[in-house]
């Protein structure tokens, strides 16, 4: 069975120039996304998850940000466009939704006003069309009385009712690639469960791709078919969502998983992962992983292993697998 | 879990009697608990109307001398008494209102048109374009308000037209630098970014986004800078630089006035409170405007 990629990232590296230093947040990760996909990026917070996202759309500051690699959406290379090709993919082929529903709406203009604005600016439509198409994307994503919530301003409504208006607005233009960056750490447990559910029925209908970015592994398990487990800036495994949740294979991964409450076990302590993640300005020179791993050798504080095929579309980058072998205990 | 999400419910119909209510309602709320900002924004309005219909309703020909009443003390025919060459003291206030109303708002208008532009643009665009604008700017605010518009008036000659440049002109950097600041802190907001996503163009997002976001700030200013504005031209033709003689504007009147202060103080003091109520009236109107837009100072 072959699968169209609709996106296709290749040695991506972001690099940021700082005053006496280059720091390079992402270094050379790869992945695609499949057409009607959900890919999960997970990783802990500063490990360039974020940043890999907004390099997708394009929206890392120019005078800072230093990218290379290729990013190929629908066989088309989005580093090279022309700034004005890129606004006609922003919010109409590839749209985005951020963290922080409270803060992603501007509060000067009403919700009818912002969604509209997107749809005059992608579809040919006209005003009244446009509104119409906002109504309905309204009710779509289970606003009640959408007729009197495109007249309100965003401090009116919940984080909750926010997201959703959030999510309308991203899909309002039948986007082909949808990156979710953490769209629901903002929120409490019970909104949480109806957007994603929310978002699983949009995926359905609209037929969109998802890039789910978070650090929460229950958010990967319930939505995600791919996962890509990021580490200071690198890919350290990559794997179908069962086979990665059923046989973890980097330590990172393991820990990840260890550090997780479960629900049909007692302990009296989780498991943490020790340490910290070294800063980018000072990364070791073997795996960036080797100070806080549990099962560290000799070659792995020397040299940094690259990403290797343990399985049929399981990969981990960590010494352990180099000969095919396994996690000991 | 039905208990939080009724829980959100309810926090959904609290907030919708709200939603009747727009922000404009808070304001006027908010606004009209300042006494003295309802008092000062009666006395603009007053003077708007002078502006308008002033020297129509005005008792006495502004301009006309009457060589019988020279420098006669306030009377019931000549409520305000008359001037060094028997001209009616209110009428002439009265017509002034107009100058300096004329004068006041269209050089604060240029300016902060002018002003805001750039410190929008300054602001989102960064760089060296903004190193270029705010450096001109601290050249501009580096000379004192009334000698650089002296300085203009010497280049482009006196009259009331090369006033309303002079005052424009010493606006402009004022509002260049507190725009460019509310632009800052809005331009890395999260909305911003999320528009950027949609694909809006730059200048959409400066002008739908940013602009709104700036507005107050620039609504209080401009309120308050009429007052300086009209200090400064009555300044300059008190100095013989703007209004020339047979108008009637304040500052004129002043300047002339003040050869009979010992012996007829009204001829200055008049066209001096004049001057003082109005700078007031808009200083005290735009203090109360801020605290109206401004939730912060509220809450």
């Amino acid at each position: 069975m072959t699968r169209v990629k609709l996106l296709e990232v290749k040695e991506l590296k972001i690099s940021f120039a700082s005053q006496n230093a280059v720091i390079t947040a992402v270094n050379g990760i790869s992945f695609h996304v499949y057409k009607g996909e959900t890919l999960g990026i997970v990783g802990e917070s500063g490990c360039g998850k974020s940043i890999t996202s907004l390099s997708i759309m394009r929206l890392l500051p120019k005078d800072t940000a230093l990218i290379e690699g290729s990013i190929q959406f629908c066989g088309q290379e989005v580093l090279m466009l022309p700034e004005c090709e890129m606004h006609n993919i922003r919010g109409n082929q590839i749209s985005m939704i951020f963290q922080e529903p409270m803060t992603s709406l501007n509060p000067v203009h009403t919700i009818g006003k912002q969604i509209d604005e997107v749809i005059l600016l992608h579809l040919k439509l006209s005003g009244k069309e446009a509104r119409i198409l906002t109504l309905d994307m309204l009710k779509k994503v289970g606003i009640p009385r959408p007729e009197a919530i495109v007249k309100d301003y965003p401090y009116q409504l919940s984080g909750g009712m926010r997201q959703r208006v959030m999510i309308a607005m991203s899909l309002v233009c039948s986007p082909g690639l949808l990156i979710a960056d953490e769209p629901t750490t903002a929120l409490d447990v019970t909104i949480q469960a109806q957007i994603l559910d929310l978002m699983r029925l949009m995926r359905k209908e609209m037929g969109a791709s998802i890039i789910m970015v978070t650090h929460d592994l229950g958010v990967v398990a319930e939505m995600c078919e791919r996962v890509l487990v990021m580490y200071a800036g690198q890919i350290v495994e990559e794997a179908e969502v069962v086979s990665l949740f059923a046989n973890p294979k980097h330590p990172y991964t393991v820990g990840l998983m260890k550090s997780i409450p479960q629900l049909n076990k007692s302990v009296s302590r989780l498991v943490p992962i020790p340490g910290q993640v070294p800063p980018f300005s000072n990364m070791p020179p073997g795996c960036r992983f080797a100070p806080r791993c549990l099962q560290v050798m000799n070659k792995c504080r020397n040299e940094n292993p690259s990403l290797l095929t343990v399985q049929d579309g399981h990969n981990c980058r960590c010494w352990l697998y180099e000969n095919g072998g396994g996690l000991g205990g | 879990m039905s208990q939080s999400v009724t829980s959100v419910n309810v926090a959904g119909s609290t907030l919708a009697p709200v939603s009747v209510h727009s922000q404009m309602t808070q304001f006027l709320h908010r606004f009209r608990r300042q006494k003295m900002a309802i008092i000062a924004f009666g006395i603009i309005v007053v003077l708007f109307l002078l502006a308008l219909i002033g020297p129509a309703i005005a008792p006495y020909d502004p301009f006309k001398p009457d060589y019988n009443i020279l420098l006669e003390p306030p009377s019931s025919t000549h409520w305000l008494g008359t001037d060094e060459f028997g001209r009616d003291l209110l009428s002439r206030i009265m017509n002034g209102a107009r100058i300096s109303m004329v004068v006041s708002l269209s050089s604060v208008f240029v300016g902060s048109l002018i002003g805001t532009f750039f410190g929008l643009t300054a602001g989102y665009y960064g760089g060296k374009y903004d190193s270029l604008v705010m450096r001109t700017c601290d050249v501009m605010l580096a000379f004192p308000g009334i000698l650089q518009a002296i300085a203009i008036i010497a280049i482009l000659g006196p009259g009331l037209q090369n006033v309303i440049i002079a005052v424009a002109i010493y606006t402009i950097p004022v509002f260049i630098r507190i725009v460019r600041g509310s632009t800052l802190a809005l331009k890395n907001m999260m909305y911003i970014e999320a528009a950027r996503a949609t694909g809006i163009t730059d200048r959409l997002i400066i002008w739908k986004h940013i602009f709104p976001g700036t507005f107050s700030i620039v609504l209080v200013y401009f309120t308050m800078r009429i007052g300086s504005a009209i200090l400064i031209a009555a300044s300059l033709s008190f100095l013989g630089l703007g209004a020339q003689p047979p108008l009637p504007e304040w500052g004129a009147m002043l300047s002339s006035g003040r050869q009979y202060l010992m012996s007829a103080p009204h001829v200055a003091l008049f066209p001096g409170l004049a001057i003082l109520i109005t700078c007031l009236a808009f200083n005290l109107f735009g203090d109360g405007l801020r605290d109206a837009l401004d939730r912060k100072i509220v809450e």
